[in-house]
């Protein structure tokens, strides 16, 4: 049974975890604030300039682009996995470990070489998959530049043949507390067919494209493709500091907890001492007295 | 009566969505256009100038600059993705006579790039561009 010390070693060092946890939690807080604010800017915008570039691919005609390829006899694929450096983030990375290994099981006619931005998914599943690179970075989080020269190198693999398909796997910010693990085809950038389907439905003639259709998706298709690839790793960023910033808030209220225990069980064993003492002082008084 | 909805979205901001339109002037690659209802499907390059939104009786007007991007019309809705943007209302013609300045003293080095010179040109082009409509917005509501 522990004594009245070891529980005060234990509360003073639970008091310091939960002075790192609240810190934490307030640096993540002000992280999150920052990349919820850039994720929530850029996505409509992506999003638009994703879904045009879809479209026109399902409509053009009689313009190719390397980007638009469908390479149906090419089984191997690349899947770049975002996620972070850092741990203590709840189940941000776990999960998406998870994810990653049950969507390479239910895809087993693609031959995946897996590349990862941040070490943490790559440290759960290296054992399971075929590492093929880890990027790393001047930051933690890469920048705009940084991310172009990523995408650029991935969609030279698929210009050259070398992969027919390139995923991305991340996590999709909904909110504070929520994200969902997400795999997006970025490459090509074709519509499936029964999508392709129904947007011919809704648009049975192609677009006018002013100046010309070459002029101006040829610049448009590299600039949306790294444009989707930037705003997956925003949205990874935002879901990474709002899963460690409630894993830290959980954190403090289970330090916070403990300590009120502790505390407790130190003050209920310091009065047993002290009523044994008195008992002990009372009895030596009476037995003199007697 | 607004016959169509406007967006307006930048990698950084979304400057308006759905903002009903009765028409819009847009600047493009090829010149300006004027987007009226029922306009035939397009997507167009855009070039740096002011963007143009008429509410029709019901609406105000909105005025923005737009730098490269595309404008893309369809039937009841207009999308414009710009690099970078903002609402005449919202500029700050201070900060744009500074940024002039400053992309004007950057041309007179001699040790730029040809990528440096067009940037530099193109900041220029841009913060002229936002003081004539930051002051012409002022002399609008003065």
């Amino acid at each position: 049974m522990a004594n009245i010390k070891d529980l005060k070693k234990k509360i003073k060092s639970t008091k310091g975890t939960y002075k790192i946890t609240s810190a934490m939690k307030l640096v993540s807080a002000a992280k999150l604030a920052k990349a919820q604010q850039l994720i929530l800017n850029a996505r409509p915008y992506a999003k638009e300039l994703e879904s045009t570039l879809r479209d026109v691919s399902a409509l053009v005609q009689e313009y190719s682009h390397d980007y638009l390829k469908d390479n149906h006899e090419n089984h191997k694929s690349a899947l770049l996995v975002i996620s972070s450096d850092k741990g203590l983030c709840g189940g941000y990375n776990s999960q998406l470990a998870k994810e990653v290994k049950s969507f390479l099981t239910n895809n087993p006619e693609e031959k995946f070489s897996v590349y990862f931005i941040g070490k943490k998914v790559k440290e759960i599943i290296y054992k399971d998959v075929e590492v093929t690179k880890q990027y790393s970075f001047e930051k933690s989080e890469p920048t705009f530049k940084e991310m172009s020269e990523v995408g650029k190198e991935l969609a030279d693999l698929f210009v050259a043949g070398e992969v027919g398909k390139i995923y991305v796997a991340y996590n999709h910010f909904n909110s504070v507390i929520s994200f969902d693990s997400t795999f997006k085809k970025i490459l090509p950038m074709t519509l499936d067919k029964k999508a392709a389907k129904e947007l011919k439905k809704e648009f049975p003639f192609d677009f006018k494209y002013e100046p010309g259709v070459e002029e101006l998706l040829d610049e448009l298709i590299p600039e949306a493709y790294i444009e989707i690839l930037y705003a997956s790793l925003l949205d990874a960023n935002a879901s990474e500091h709002g899963s460690r910033m409630a894993a830290m808030d959980n954190a403090a209220k289970n330090c916070n907890d403990i300590i009120k225990k502790l505390t407790l069980k130190m003050n209920k064993l310091r009065q047993a001492a002290i009523t044994t003492e008195l008992i002990e002082v009372i009895s030596g008084a009476e037995s003199l007295n007697a | 009566m607004a016959h169509f909805s406007v967006d307006v979205l930048t990698p950084y901001k979304v400057l308006a969505k759905n903002l009903p339109a009765d028409s819009l002037l847009v600047p493009t690659s090829s010149g300006e256009i004027n987007i009226l209802r029922d306009h035939t499907h397009l997507v167009t390059k855009l070039d740096i100038g002011p963007l143009t939104i008429f509410g029709g009786p019901d609406e105000p007007d909105r005025s923005f600059v737009v730098t490269e991007g595309i404008c893309k019309v369809m039937k009841h809705k207009v999308v414009i993705l710009t690099q970078v943007g903002n609402e005449a209302s919202n500029i700050d013609v201070d900060r744009a006579m500074a940024s002039l300045t400053n992309a004007q003293n950057l041309l007179k080095t001699e040790s730029l790039s040809p990528y440096e010179f067009e940037e530099a040109t193109q900041k220029v082009e841009r913060a002229r561009l936002r003081i004539h409509l930051g002051e012409t917005y002022k002399g609008k509501i003065q």
